[in-house]
């Protein structure tokens, strides 16, 4: 299983998911990061399973975490995929409210390689959200 | 009382008492000199007269004035009768008077020869004497007469001119640097229309100094009462004449009538400050008297004025200087929003650590994954040690950040004529840029106050006219009205660039309207941007920023208190 991850600094996390994937996966997925929301296309998304979004993007890029969530949730072609939220902001359910935006499942950093495999159990894909 | 003030006095009183004593003695001389013309009764009664009326009007100060000298003049007529003054020495007698005036230094002004003092004189002399000596006493009276009044009218001058810095020092006393500038024109023109002999020269209404820019424009600096708008009808750089004596144009959206514009330099080290001053007179029968006060009163008193504002305004940029310098202080939203970024990522090796030990530990996983977890485990171990020291730097960071005391929520009440002559400061500070007020506002509403944190209101217009320095050379136009129980400052700017760049300009407007403080510092937009979010907050108003006809239109809203709830 294919996994996109929006992150700038993922040499950080590299071993909490590797050993996630390890553990609960069996070293299955397959993670490919990408710093800024403009190293890929929104449509090149679809060949993935799940994606996890980084709220704190670098300034570099384009789209901000949320502003990219919501050109995904309101891409046709990208209904089927999971998404997860990774952030250190403590208040990202209110926010999330605040932007009317699906209560997606969420990775607090500092990140737990066990946190991130709860996260992955309990994401639907975009379109049980958007119900 | 001040040591010149109660020395002038003292010497006014010695000064006083010996005079009575050169009238005493000299009259004592004269009744020893010609014993024979006189009756000791009619010396008595004589000297008796002069003592009680000069002790009855004493507490009289204006009819003590008059009366003490014409009870001069009757006491050495009286005694002179007798014999006249065909003799020099006695004639010189007639003369004490006025030698007297001429010494007489009360309230450091020189008294003008009085009207009644000239009477007696003349009508002492028609009394005195009946020969050709009559015309050489009314020309030397006549003459002492007119130097006197000429001095006098020095003497005036000067006395005006001295209490008017006087009441600048006062005012700058009691009231320091505190956009109360307006307060000393107001009170000039008091002082000007109170004094007697002005008041019925000229009377003035109201005065405004206004700044010549560089872009040969003009902006109000300081008015004796508040302007809300002003044009004038110069043509072809009248502003430049040095003195304007028929100014046409409105103030307040009433037409000027009997205005005059007097053009000021003031030189400085680097270039010379041009301003002109408006004057407009209630009345102007004798304006004469105006132009004779220019040079002695006006011209010295009003660049002295201008030279304050200069000097504030070299303040204001001091603060200006102060506030960009401690802009990198005030970057602490920033830094802690990218603290917490910074640090929840560099602690995750250090709990991951711990969490992937535990699982080792716990033997829920195979043996072929504990050899794999233990491979990350060094890995993780390693990068945890390397993190520690930039935790450590970054917490350190942080503590300087909240400890900085740069950052006020002080909320002052304002009224709005102080909000506006702030902002017109504000403006006037930078000599780059062109701005213009429309203020829809009552006087009775401009009364009204608003809750202010100064401190953000400064940081907020010196960001936008930073901003508008770099990126504008159009006029900027600050619109100033009430709506709904609010204040509304919208400042309209026109955009350069428009229209290769509406996209660009649309989203970065969008972004700055929906971004909350901490989301707007993880954007790539400049820091101007950022602070200027920052301290709008901190002004506690609302605000927002649209585009409309290719305007830039940012909107600031201020509540409206009753001065009496707060």
């Amino acid at each position: 299983m294919k996994v996109a991850i929006f992150e700038n600094e993922y040499e950080e996390l590299r071993r909490a998911f590797d050993g996630f994937n390890l553990i609960y996966f069996a070293k299955k997925l397959t993670f490919t990061v990408f710093a800024n929301s403009q190293d890929i296309t929104i449509e090149e998304l679809s060949d993935y399973d799940y994606i996890v979004v980084d709220i704190d993007l670098s300034v570099n890029s384009h789209l901000d975490g949320f502003q990219l969530i919501e050109k995904i949730i309101h891409t046709k072609s990208l209904e089927n995929i999971k998404l997860i939220i990774l952030t250190g902001q403590p208040t990202i359910k209110e926010k999330l409210k605040q932007k009317k935006l699906p209560q997606f499942p969420i990775i607090q950093k500092p990140v737990i390689f066990n946190q991130i495999n709860t996260a992955f159990t309990e994401v639907k894909s975009i379109k049980d959200y958007n119900g | 009382m001040t040591i010149s003030n109660f020395l002038d006095k003292g010497l006014k009183k010695i000064s006083s008492i010996f005079f009575r004593i050169l009238i005493i003695v000299y009259a004592l001389s004269i009744f020893i000199r010609y014993y024979y013309y006189f009756n000791p009764w009619y010396i008595l009664v004589c000297t008796v007269a002069y003592f009680s009326l000069f002790l009855f009007f004493r507490k009289d100060k204006y009819g003590f004035r008059v009366l003490r000298l014409l009870n001069d003049y009757v006491y050495i007529t009286y005694i002179l009768y007798p014999i006249g003054i065909d003799n020099i020495h006695l004639s010189t007698f007639v003369l004490l008077p006025l030698i007297n005036l001429v010494n007489h230094t009360g309230d450091r002004i020189r008294k003008s020869f009085s009207l009644q003092l000239f009477a007696f004189s003349i009508a002492s002399i028609l009394i005195l004497c009946s020969d050709k000596r009559n015309f050489y006493f009314l020309v030397a009276i006549s003459a002492i007469a007119l130097i006197s009044f000429v001095t006098a009218m020095r003497f005036f001058l000067a006395k005006i001119n001295d209490r008017m810095m006087e009441m600048i020092e006062d005012l700058y006393y009691s009231q320091p640097v505190n956009n109360k500038n307006h307060l000393i024109l107001k009170k000039l023109i008091t002082a000007i229309n109170n004094e007697p002999f002005i008041s019925t020269a000229f009377n003035i209404k109201n005065v405004s100094i206004y700044n010549i820019t560089k872009g040969e424009s003009y902006n109000v600096s300081l008015s004796s009462e508040f302007i809300y708008n002003y044009s004038f009808d110069f043509k072809h750089k009248d502003f430049h004449e040095p003195l304007n004596l028929n100014l046409r144009g409105e103030i307040n959206n009433i037409k000027l009538e009997n205005a005059v514009a007097l053009r000021l330099t003031v030189q400085r080290e680097e270039e010379p400050s041009k301003y002109f001053v408006v004057i407009q007179f209630n009345k102007n029968t004798l304006r004469f008297v105006f132009y004779l006060m220019l040079d002695k009163v006006f011209i010295p008193l009003l660049t002295r004025m201008i030279n304050i504002l200069i000097f504030e305004k070299d303040i204001q940029l001091i603060k200006k200087g102060y506030i960009e310098k401690t802009k990198i202080e005030l970057e602490s939203i920033d830094s802690t929003t990218n603290a917490i970024h910074f640090l929840a990522n560099k602690l995750t090796p250090i709990t991951n650590y711990f969490a992937m030990l535990k699982k080792i530990e716990s033997k829920e996983i195979t043996d072929e994954q504990i050899g794999e977890m233990k491979k990350l485990i060094s890995e993780e171990l390693r990068r945890a040690q390397l993190n520690l020291m930039p935790i450590q730097e970054k917490m350190q960071q942080i503590a300087i950040y909240t400890n900085s005391a740069t950052q006020s929520n002080e909320l002052i009440p304002v009224d709005i004529k102080s909000l506006i002559n702030i902002l017109r400061n504000l403006y006037a500070q930078s000599c780059f840029i062109k701005f213009g007020f429309i203020i829809k506002i009552s006087e009775a509403d401009s009364k009204k106050k608003i809750l202010l944190n100064k401190i953000a209101l400064d940081f907020v217009f010196t960001e936008l006219i930073d901003n508008y320095n770099k990126h504008s050379e159009e006029p900027i136009i600050t619109v100033i009205y009430l709506e709904d129980g609010e204040l509304i400052i919208q400042i309209e700017n026109p955009i350069k660039n428009f229209n290769t760049a509406t996209q660009e300009i649309a989203d970065y407007i969008n972004e700055f309207n929906s971004l909350e403080i901490s989301e707007l510092l993880q954007r790539k937009v400049n820091k101007g941007i950022k602070f200027l979010k920052q301290y709008l907050q901190k002004l506690t108003v609302k605000f927002d920023c649209k585009l409309e006809n290719k305007n830039l239109l940012i909107t600031l809203k201020f509540k409206i208190y009753e001065s009496s709830h707060i």
